[in-house]
């Protein structure tokens, strides 16, 4: 697809018009304790090696040791396409560990693997703005989802009635699938294959 | 010999204040009490009983939590997760999904059908069929029951442990009989069940890993039935994979979760059916078309 070209311009925007959301973003984060910044770059978990093209047969371009870091452009079925100190290629999805840096999350991420809308975070956490400053006086987690905010709620049913007012019955399932193409597949569960019979 | 006989007689009479010195209050009624508990808390939970289970817990989660205020954002994730649901083995649950507000990265499964994921999961993909993954791991959870097996072991246990700790029994005894303070969805026995579930802590137990390594694969599977590449799930714990745990937003999800390390090794074992399907569509312009929406939205 066209990330490669994509690149240059998500970096441009990023330093213009989203650092100061970012700052925000990570000022957020930072007190609500998430921490955007403790994301590690991915690494290989085995040697590997770097394929011209997302395939087993595809010419290796260089091959990669365990613990290599790479940083991960583009992700395609079972592949990776990622960036080596000096090469572009493509390694197996399961070989690589850890989400991508915040750095290089785009802003539309339809094509990376991680860093999603991480820029828009702060935007997106609506209601719970609110999170920064009672994450400063509360000593852990964050609003909601701690063990003993849980323990001590009390259930809220008008809540519990509007997320039911956003359900989706089969036939809107049905039409929502079929405006991309999405077609049910006949795929068997492996885990229920018997043992020794290969599908 | 009749001094001997004697002695023996008062050493009977005397047994029962013995025993009730010992015991504190035992008698035979509270056996009896004890006794239909612990019947009551085998008893197999009915579906209905599961879906109100669900209300009652997913009402507690709310009263903690708020929904995400985008409606536009709740009903794509309901449209996503009830097509994968339709690939399950429960299709006509009420499936419900719900979007929370909150920075932690969390996603978790209710009995009956109920799911619920973090903004700060939701905001870390850049995909339809990473969401798709996400979402059919906690569908199969509930497709597999897992909860309601983790709730009916906790319940005879508690029973069997101690009558007096068998506070979640007692409530559905109680239920039962009536005397539910609460109304509409929540009146009832079962939906009380679940408030207890979560105010006593045992909602937040971690459930056995192989239970989470089946979601993963049973997950995998069902979002390829629905259509998507499967290797959006390996994508989504991928993520999680460059989280610290120790991170307060994720330390719930990771202290309840294998490691999602283990968990990509677990999956790697059914690499052939994954790369059968994985050239089913990502859709990540649907997805970048919501989130954009819902940044803009948000200004």
């Amino acid at each position: 697809m066209d990330s490669l070209i994509e690149v240059p311009r998500h970096r441009r925007r990023f330093s213009r018009r989203i650092r100061p959301a970012l700052i925000a973003a990570l000022a957020l984060t930072w007190f609500a304790g998430i921490g955007a910044h403790a994301q590690e770059s991915v690494t290989t978990n085995r040697a590997t090696e770097l394929r011209a093209n997302p395939d087993d047969a595809a010419v290796s371009l260089q091959s990669l040791a365990a613990q290599a870091k790479v940083q991960v452009i583009e992700r395609k079925g079972a592949w990776s396409k990622v960036k080596t100190e000096t090469q572009t290629g493509w390694v197996r999805m399961m070989h690589l560990r850890g989400g991508v840096t915040l750095e290089e999350a785009p802003q539309s991420g339809n094509r990376s693997s991680g860093g999603g809308f991480l820029a828009g975070f702060n935007r997106l956490l609506g209601g719970n703005q609110q999170t920064s400053q009672r994450a400063q006086s509360a000593t852990v987690g964050i609003r909601g989802l701690s063990p003993e905010e849980l323990k001590t709620a009390s259930p809220n049913p008008q809540a519990l009635a509007d997320m039911k007012s956003f359900v989706c019955n089969k036939p809107d399932a049905e039409k929502f699938a079929r405006e991309v193409n999405l077609a049910k597949v006949d795929v068997a569960d492996p885990g229920e294959a018997p043992r020794g019979v290969r599908r | 010999m009749k001094t001997l006989i004697n002695v023996v007689f008062v050493f009977l009479s005397a047994l029962p204040f013995a025993a009730h010195a010992q015991f504190g209050n035992f008698n035979l009624n509270k056996l009896t009490d004890a006794v239909k508990k612990v019947a009551e808390a085998n008893k197999d939970i009915t579906e209905p009983e599961e879906i109100s289970m669900g209300d009652g817990i997913a009402a507690m989660i709310l009263g903690a939590t708020p929904l995400h205020k985008d409606a536009n954002l709740q009903r794509y994730v309901n449209r996503v997760g009830r097509w994968v649901a339709m690939q399950s083995g429960r299709p006509d649950l009420p499936w419900a999904f719900g979007v929370l507000d909150t920075p932690t990265v969390n996603a978790f499964a209710l009995p009956g059908g109920k799911v619920f994921v973090s903004i700060g999961l939701i905001a870390r993909l850049s995909t339809e069929a990473e969401l798709a993954g996400v979402l059919a791991h906690e569908v199969a959870h509930v497709m597999q029951r897992h909860q309601i097996k983790a709730i009916q072991s906790a319940r005879s246990s508690a029973a069997l442990q101690s009558v007096a700790q068998a506070e979640a029994s007692q409530r559905i005894a109680q239920g039962r009989a009536g005397g539910n303070p609460l109304t509409g969805a929540l009146a009832n026995a079962a939906a009380s069940e679940g408030i207890d579930f979560v105010k006593n802590g045992l909602f937040l137990r971690p459930l056995d890993k192989a239970l989470e390594f089946e979601a993963d694969r049973i997950g995998a599977t069902l979002a390829a039935r629905a259509g998507y590449d499967p290797y959006g799930l390996v994508s989504a714990i991928q993520i999680l994979s460059g989280l610290k745990g120790e991170d307060s937003g994720v330390s719930l999800m990771m202290s309840t979760h294998p490691t999602p390390n283990e968990r990509l090794s677990e999956l790697e074992k059914f690499t052939a059916t994954l790369d059968k399907f994985s050239t089913q569509p990502q859709l990540g312009d649907r997805f970048a078309a919501v989130m954009n929406a819902a940044i803009a939205a948000a200004k």
